[in-house]
């Protein structure tokens, strides 16, 4: 298992995916299946350095990567943050034109649709946002 | 991320290179809004050898779009490696943005 502690900021994002890339990678996930797991890793890490603390008062995440008995990658991010639950996910509107569409709401809908699963918890003062990456993405 | 800008037949060719992810993708729409306010108006982008691009990528894009329409100029995406392409086609960017095989076909619709 690999698991990192850094501060909850934009300029750590990097570190982050290529922790989530490597461990992916070592354990043979396919460059196609990877991309996908770095896209819904970096949506999963924006939304909690943009809300889980308030602004000028920082915090850290926690990564941990592992792999479940079903050979899936478990990717587990924490926060001590606001609580957040992500639960009720709605898909944005994908059909609207280019000066009618919001711009923004398509992280959460990209980590839905790279992951086999995206669940979230709260435990304590801690968030837990887990993605669940089985070797090929799902229809 | 890279971004390389050259004119062809009085069109902004931007070639834009590597990752464009939360801490890149801003730059790209900067650099598309000074090249506006210097009077350009019609764009091709060329994504051949764009690797990698999240939603913050796409927030960029669209935001571009909105000035350059806003402008009446034409902005067009070309050659889109197939994991870019997929983030296109399942987030319905692929239906409001234009976008073409190649960079020659784009050029060939201003």
């Amino acid at each position: 298992m690999v698991r990192i502690r850094l501060s909850a900021e934009m300029q750590n994002l990097e570190h982050f995916v290529s922790a989530i890339r490597e461990y992916a990678a070592r354990h043979t996930f396919t460059e196609k299946r990877i991309r996908e797991i770095e896209l819904a890793a970096e949506e999963a890490l924006v939304n909690i350095f943009q809300h889980a603390y308030p602004a000028g008062q920082g915090g850290e995440v926690t990564l941990e990567c592992s792999l479940n008995g079903m050979q899936q990658l478990v990717i587990r991010f924490m926060d001590t943050g606001i609580p957040f639950d992500g639960s009720a996910f709605e898909a944005p509107d994908l059909t609207s034109e280019v000066d009618e569409r919001p711009v923004g709401g398509l992280g959460l809908f990209f980590m839905h649709a790279m992951m086999d699963e995206v669940s979230f918890h709260r435990k304590g003062d801690t968030n837990i946002l887990t993605l669940l990456a089985g070797r090929t993405k799902k229809d | 991320m890279e971004i390389e800008a050259r004119k062809k037949n009085g069109t902004n060719l931007v070639q834009v290179k590597g990752r464009m992810d939360a801490v890149s993708a801003p730059s790209f729409e900067e650099r598309i809004t000074g090249m506006l306010q210097e009077g350009d108006k019609n764009f091709v982008i060329d994504f051949s050898e764009l690797e990698y691009i999240s939603s913050a990528g796409l927030r960029s894009i669209l935001a571009s779009a909105k000035k350059i329409k806003a402008g009446q100029g034409a902005f067009l995406l070309a050659d889109l490696r197939d994991t870019v392409k997929e983030v296109f086609e399942i987030s319905g960017f692929k239906a409001i943005i234009p976008i073409y095989d190649s960079v020659d076909a784009a050029l060939s619709e201003i």
